[in-house]
């Protein structure tokens, strides 16, 4: 290639939905944008797989949760493919009697399926949604945008604080002092003070501990809880279902860029981020190509991202730990199971089984299941969510045919003993409990497939098999995301900025880390002209 | 000492009536007699002290039952009342021991050099490393230490002052600047595990500071905000010399007795085998409280010491609360989560794997294994079993304190971590007490071979009995769990947490308030100030120079 | 004795002898010791006068095993060097030493030492602090193992005029070659020994080290062969008052390390005067963004010589001009070379520039007037001079 073909405006690293947000956006405001993804595909975990001839179902992700709809209109999906199934996608307990609770956008239908097994609790309902509300709303703004300075050194930023804090303050003092309380709480205490019924209990603290290490026990549970709903209240539209799986919006994302000249390539593995006195001035991939770019967004994890391709000898001793330091830890196995047809759970329609479903009996089983990984261990009865992605999207399946497609959270990285010959006993724990909820599933599985934490590190590019990149808690969140030294676009070395899940304001597939690393970037950019 | 007569019946009127004479309770009258109130304490059990006490159960031997070493106290409260001419005396001990179970072990001391040569047999960079940790630390602790001795800030009031405080917090937290900051929010939110995985690479090494994470807590050690209970452990120190620990001459009674003492020396009475049944409430405000034995006593100002669950539900009338106040204070967190053993010896214990000549031995041995047994430990706390493999924390204090024990003869205080308040069997019976004080023994014989038979008595007391005994809700030794949402301005409740009361003249002072459990008097020492300063008076301090 | 081992605890070593100890023990009249860095060394031998006499005019031996040495292998060593010190710590040539300094991510000094190369892969960094965590911490990523091999190597030094003829009569021949900042491996009967040209006290002086094993006998083949010398021995007290007049800060006693120092105490190397062994034209080194930040900004606090006319003796350590306290004296001590006193002072940078006076608080509670002194305060006429041995 030319030397003119390989020279940028912007370079990006990683396909994911991330890296293809920034390329969409920086190509639409005109600027020469390649990007790198080191997979022969684009969307790292929002892949398709292929159980068996015809039946396809989402490979990792199952949902699309958080995305901001102002970017599906901004950068046009629609006409690039994008087709929304269904927004608001609901959570539902999945009882094996039948007697589900659908957490849906009716609150009043909510509270009739809760009255069901408790009185008490359907009163409580309405309290504790407030609650949550309470605090969840109190993280928008911080979910928005920037997070304010760790250590607020100019007005401006003492104002950002300031803001912050009479935004929480303005309910009143009473309001202000229970989000104080609750900010640092548990999912358990909450849920104990509030509620009595075992299932109720079990699938909101399943919804809460999805993704996270920690057990819904763990102070700080509630905070993440929080700050997951907050990414789906920031974009009003909920979780979305979309025609052919997540892999969909990604491929849509991917044709906006490209539609705007952005230079997406694949197998295009990046060997080191070139640096030049403090300043980068484009990436060296692996087949030995150069790209010159003065801005680089990296949107892989932070530590990949300064560790290997940067290196810790453009960065301090101290930073370098602190990068070294973070943590990322699994979270959770993905097990997808190819059905003969629809399988029977008690009391179901096609509406109910559209939804998200939490299997968990109760708060004791879910805290159980978090356990296991401590000591590189499985749980014995796994908890889940699980979708039928097939009943909303037909195009996945032959007419008939159904895919489920379960997380299952608590799983470690490394298990005891390695993962061979493991893999089949998740898969059989799976089935046996899902089993309980619809006697007649283990027979109509045609096919399995499971993804431990392990895979998606090896196969898919995320490390520790983490999907956040860094898990969400205190001391990794916001201001102190991914590291304190790193947040908000700062960085030693100039011009690289970070726009995967790793930066604030975190994972799910909102795209905001790669809309801030944008605003970042074009503000770097600006100054450097004048 | 003001007595009133009404009408035909002698009534008694005091300016204060604290509630129970703890530690934190004594604090406070103390303060309050300083200051020239008329302040009488009354006790429930026959003796006083609460959880800071000495008793000699077995002739000759005296236990200090519940808490057994001392760090915490603040100096400014044993300086303002005089303790020590009051007869409380410290010894310091310098060390600590922490035995993995096979065969390794851990001989802390606060010998600097000593320290390092320690650490350096299991990793020579854990030992360098150990100072950027205790450095670390000591920043953190030296950001808390001021907070202890006043009453938590209060960042939900728009009170000029309140905010000027706030303000002024914020800019000692910035002067840390953002490495500080950033380290504190680690402190106070990250696991004990996790944290001490930043600094360390050897597995006894984490477990030696690991155990200072579990004590007292309904957290294992890789539960976020456990780190915090570590932090906790060292904001205090004997002498000006931070984070040590030392036994009271005498067993923690000592304590008690000297600040009974300085009550008694201000014109305060201090009156034992007296328990209060309901506190009076006329018109909104407090006015005296009811014994059992029917009697009342008048008093313009009403403290409790007790738990807050003791202090709102069981000692006020619900209907002169709030609506909702009485719910929210029962969903306050106290779960138990500890037991306590004490043991009469005939000979001192021989642990196998330690020379009998080290002087750690002087300080707290900890039985303990890596973070994952204690994490085990943690789980089946959380299930409600019997613990099998429980943490063990163990001092001999009659090694530095000879009025302890006959000569050639030693008492042993043994904490036992994550003993559930009640099982998933149903509650503590006297053959499962006698089950865990197996389960407790055996694990020291395991250690030390022998130990069984030197047992001459042994005292075991389960969550259920120092819940029964001194009115430590749930046995959870802190009167409340030291979690964020439990802490500074959210303890024990946000509306709670300046030590007042719904009721008005009604205050709390013991340590379900800021800064917490631990045998410190400072909420005790902060509550007096709330009442003075209500009153239009301050409290006085004695100057140092 | 016996052969059967008796296991030593660490609670044991509270006063942990070093590998001179034997020797130390024997010449040590006053029986006057101190602890540094958990060694056990002599303070005081004779007398402090006549070991500083010793160390200006002939020469004199002294341990220096509190000093902790590192070995550093692999690869990469050149490049972390590099990274960790200054800019410039692995440009060292082979059989040449180069003093250099370690920062923290903020700047804060950590220590100042050498590294020392006697050949091409043998490579040694000498600090007066332990820091084994934050060198290993600063080799993540780069191929360099870092070994503290301060319990198995042995070091003496042997300073004064006379120092290099001492050596040579004690049979190092190939020493007299040796520029100042030059070393060079040589065998003394069966040992291997590593001679540096490293002196603290500012004037000619040699380091010697070599194996644990090997320390004494080495030691006495030095005091023995060079009897014809009569080399004295100097305490760490002699030695402090030489490097004084050196104008060398020491760390932990003029500045405290960074590693353990809190906030207000911790010191760039741009404050405590070292900022001469920072390179900023070439990599990047830790601290390199702050202290170019600090460079433009300007120092907050110096560390500054100082000199007191007269006898008058201070009473306390704290510098003050009329309007308060400004500063405080680390080390402070009577100066024979100089015949004055002469001090290190912490002093915040503004009050350099200005024309206040300052002064230390004397017994008699009147103020005694401190003038502020370029270092060094004592240039030793043969600091940089190659000897006439080898001529």
């Amino acid at each position: 290639m030319s030397a003119a073909a390989n020279s940028f405006d912007v370079a990006i690293i990683g396909g994911g939905h991330n890296g293809l947000v920034a390329a969409a956006l920086l190509s639409k405001a005109g600027r020469r944008v390649v990007l790198c993804e080191a997979l022969p595909t684009l969307g790292g975990a929002t892949g398709v797989s292929t159980l068996m001839p015809g039946m396809r179902v989402p490979q990792c992700a199952h949902v699309v949760s958080g995305f901001s709809p102002a970017l599906i209109r901004k950068l046009n999906l629609r006409k690039h493919g994008l087709n929304v199934l269904q927004k608001n996608v609901a959570r539902v307990a999945l009882d094996a009697d039948g007697r589900h609770i659908v957490f849906g956008s009716k609150a009043k239908a909510t509270r009739e399926n809760i009255f069901n097994w408790s009185s008490r609790d359907a009163e409580s309902w309405k309290k504790f949604s407030g609650e949550l509300h309470l605090l969840t709303s109190a993280l928008v703004p911080l979910h928005r945008g920037v997070a304010p300075e760790l250590l607020p050194a100019t007005w401006q930023e003492r104002m950002a604080w300031a803001r912050h804090y009479l935004r929480m303050r303005r309910h009143g003092r009473e309001r202000f002092q229970n989000l104080l309380q609750l900010l640092p709480s548990n999912v358990s205490d909450i849920l104990d003070d509030f509620f009595e019924t075992d299932i109720l209990k079990g699938a909101l603290a399943l919804d809460a501990s999805l993704g996270s290490y920690h057990g819904p026990s763990a102070p700080g549970s509630l905070f993440y809880w929080a700050w997951q709903r907050a990414a789906e209240l920031v974009s009003s539209s909920g979780t979305l279902q979309v025609e052919g799986g997540p892999v969909a919006l990604v491929q849509a994302l991917a044709s906006a860029a490209r539609a705007n000249g952005a230079d997406i390539r694949t197998s295009s593995a990046v060997a080191s981020i070139r640096i030049e006195g403090e300043k980068t001035n484009g990436l060296v991939l692996t087949n030995g190509d150069e790209i010159d770019a003065s801005v680089v967004i990296s949107t892989i994890n932070p530590k990949t991202t300064y560790l290997d391709l940067v290196g810790a000898r453009h960065l301090d001793a101290g930073m370098a730990r602190d990068i070294d330091a973070i943590r990322m830890r699994a979270s959770a196995a993905k097990v997808n199971l190819a059905l003969g047809q629809l399988p029977s759970f008690a009391k179901s329609d096609e509406d109910l089984l559209a939804g998200r479903l939490l299997v968990a009996p109760g708060l004791a089983e879910v805290e159980r299941a978090s356990n296991p990984q401590k000591y590189g261990d499985m749980p014995a009865y796994p908890v889940m969510e699980v979708t039928l992605p097939s009943i909303a999207d037909e195009s996945l399946t032959p007419e008939g045919r159904h895919v489920l497609s379960a997380i299952v959270p608590f799983v470690p990285l490394q298990v005891a003993g390695g993962w061979e010959g493991q893999r089949d006993s998740l898969i059989k724990r799976v089935i046996k409990t899902l089993g309980e909820y619809a006697p007649d599933l283990p027979d109509l599985v045609m096919a399995a497939e499971v993804l431990t934490p392990k895979d998606l590190e090896t196969q898919l590019g995320v490390a520790g098999g983490d999907w956040h990149q860094g898990e969400v808690t205190f001391d990794q969140a916001m201001m102190m995301r991914p590291v304190p030294q790193l947040t908000n676009g700062t960085g030693p070395v100039r011009g690289l900025f970070l726009g995967g899940a790793g930066a604030h304001p975190g994972g799910g597939l909102s795209g905001r880390p790669a809309v801030n690393a944008v605003a970042a970037a074009t503000e770097y950019a600006k100054r450097g002209r004048s | 000492m003001a007595r009133v007569t009404h009408g035909l019946i002698h009534m008694e009127r005091f300016d204060v009536i604290v509630i129970g004479a703890g530690h934190n309770g004594l604090t406070a009258a103390a303060y309050l007699a300083r200051a020239g109130l008329g302040v009488l304490v009354l006790e429930k059990n026959e003796y006083i002290g609460g959880a800071a006490v000495s008793r000699e159960v077995e002739p000759g031997f005296i236990y200090s039952s519940c808490s057994y070493a001392l760090s915490l106290l603040r100096p400014e409260i044993v300086r303002d009342l005089d303790l020590i001419r009051h007869g409380l005396r410290v010894i310091p001990y310098h060390g600590s021991l922490t035995l993995m179970g096979d065969g390794q072990f851990l001989a802390a001391s606060s010998h600097a050099d000593v320290m390092r040569r320690e650490i350096s047999r299991f990793s020579k960079r854990d030992a360098d490393a150990y100072q950027r940790y205790s450095r670390d630390m000591r920043r953190q602790a030296d950001l808390v230490a001021p907070l202890l001795i006043q009453a938590p800030p209060d960042p939900a009031s728009l009170s000029p002052s309140k905010f000027r405080r706030i303000l002024s917090l914020l800019r000692d937290a910035g002067a840390m600047e953002a490495d500080g900051v950033a380290d504190a929010v680690r402190f106070w939110t990250m696991s004990a595990a996790d944290l001490l995985d930043r600094y360390f690479e050897s597995d006894v090494v984490k477990a030696h500071l690991a155990a200072s994470a579990t004590i007292g807590t309904g957290l294992g050690p890789m539960s976020p905000g456990s780190a915090y209970v570590m932090l906790h452990h060292r904001i205090g120190g004997i002498d000006g010399a931070g984070g040590a620990w030392g036994y009271v001459r005498g067993g923690m009674g000592t304590v008690s007795e000297a600040l009974a003492a300085s009550v008694q020396a201000m014109g305060g009475e201090v009156r034992a085998s007296s328990a209060v049944e309901e506190v009076k409430v006329s018109k909104g405000r407090a006015c005296g409280v009811v014994l059992e034995d029917g009697s009342q006593i008048d008093a313009s100002v009403v403290m409790s010491g007790l738990e807050l669950k003791r202090s709102v539900l069981s000692l006020l009338d619900w209907n002169s609360l709030p609506k909702g106040f009485a719910d929210r204070v029962s969903k306050f967190k106290t779960r138990g989560s500890s037991a306590k053993l004490n043991i009469a010896l005939e000979g001192h214990p021989q642990f196998s794997a330690v020379p009998d000549d080290c002087p750690s031995l002087d300080g707290d041995i900890r039985l303990c294994g890596t973070i994952e047994d204690m994490e085990h430990a943690y789980d089946d706390w959380k299930e409600r079993v019997m613990p099998r493999n429980p943490y063990i924390e163990m001092v001999l204090p009659s090694r530095l304190d000879p009025t302890l024990a006959p000569p050639g003869k030693h008492v042993a205080s043994v904490f036992a971590q994550y003993v559930p308040d009640t099982l998933i069997d149903g509650s503590w019976t006297q053959a499962k007490r006698k089950k865990l004080e197996d389960v407790v023994l055996d694990k020291i014989e395991a250690a030390a071979p022998g130990f069984r038979q030197k047992v001459r008595h042994v005292e075991t007391r389960t969550p259920a009995e120092l819940e029964d005994e001194i009115g430590l809700t749930q046995g959870n030794i802190f009167h409340g769990e030291l979690t964020l949402d439990q802490l500074l301005f959210n303890r024990p409740l946000p509306e709670l947490a300046q030590y007042r009361t719904p009721v008005r003249n009604y205050y709390l002072c013991g340590s379900s308030t800021h800064p917490g459990g631990g045998v410190m008097g400072a909420p005790g020492a902060n509550a007096a100030s709330a009442v003075l300063s209500d009153i239009g008076m301050r409290r006085r301090s004695r100057q140092s120079a | 004795m016996s052969m059967s081992r008796i296991e030593t605890q660490s609670w044991d070593l509270a006063v942990q002898p070093t590998p001179l100890h034997a020797r130390t023990a024997q010449f040590n009249r006053t029986n006057q010791w101190t602890q540094e860095l958990g060694w056990t060394l002599p303070s005081v031998y004779e007398h402090l006068e006549s070991e500083h006499a010793a160390l200006r005019n002939a020469c004199a031996l002294s341990d220096l095993n509190s000093i902790v040495t590192y070995q550093l292998s692999g690869p990469d060593v050149q490049a972390f060097l590099n990274r960790l010190a200054g800019g410039c710590g692995g440009d060292v040539r082979v059989g040449k030493c180069r003093r250099v300094v370690l920062s923290d991510d903020k700047g804060g000094l950590i220590a100042d030492g050498f590294v020392i190369r006697s050949d091409q892969s043998h490579w040694l960094l000498t600090l007066p602090v332990r820091c084994l965590d934050w060198l290993t911490m600063s080799a993540h990523c780069f191929d360099c193992d870092v070994l503290d091999v301060s319990e198995t190597t042995s070091t003496f030094a042997l300073d004064g005029p006379s120092s290099c003829a001492a050596l040579l009569a004690a049979g190092m021949g190939g020493i007299e070659a040796l520029r100042p900042g030059a070393v060079r491996a040589l065998n003394v009967g069966t040992a291997k020994v590593t001679v540096a040209r490293i002196s603290a006290t500012g004037g000619l002086g040699y380091e010697i080290r070599c194996d644990i094993d090997d320390a004494l006998f080495v030691f006495d083949r030095v005091r023995l062969g060079a009897e014809l010398f009569r080399p004295a021995f100097a305490g760490q007290k002699a030695r402090h008052l030489a490097q004084l007049e050196a104008g060398y800060p020491r760390a932990n006693q003029d500045y405290e390390s960074a590693l353990t120092a809190s906030l207000e105490n911790r010191r760039s190397a741009f404050e405590v005067g070292l900022g001469a062994l920072l390179e900023f034209s070439g990599v990047y080194f830790t601290g390199k963004n702050a202290l170019i930040q600090q460079r433009e900004t300007g120092a907050k606090r110096a560390i500054v010589g100082i000199e007191v006319e007269g006898h008058l003796k201070p009473d306390g350590r704290l510098v003050s001009t009329s309007a308060g306290v400004v500063g405080k004296v680390a080390s402070f001590a009577w100066s024979p070379s100089c015949k004055k006193q002469i001090g290190l002072a912490d002093l915040r940078a503004d009050i350099l520039g200005s024309a206040e006076e300052i002064g230390l608080l004397g017994k008699a509670g009147q103020k005694i007037p401190v003038k502020i002194a370029s270092r060094p305060f004592y240039t030793c006429p043969n600091a940089r001079r190659t000897p006439p041995e080898a001529q």
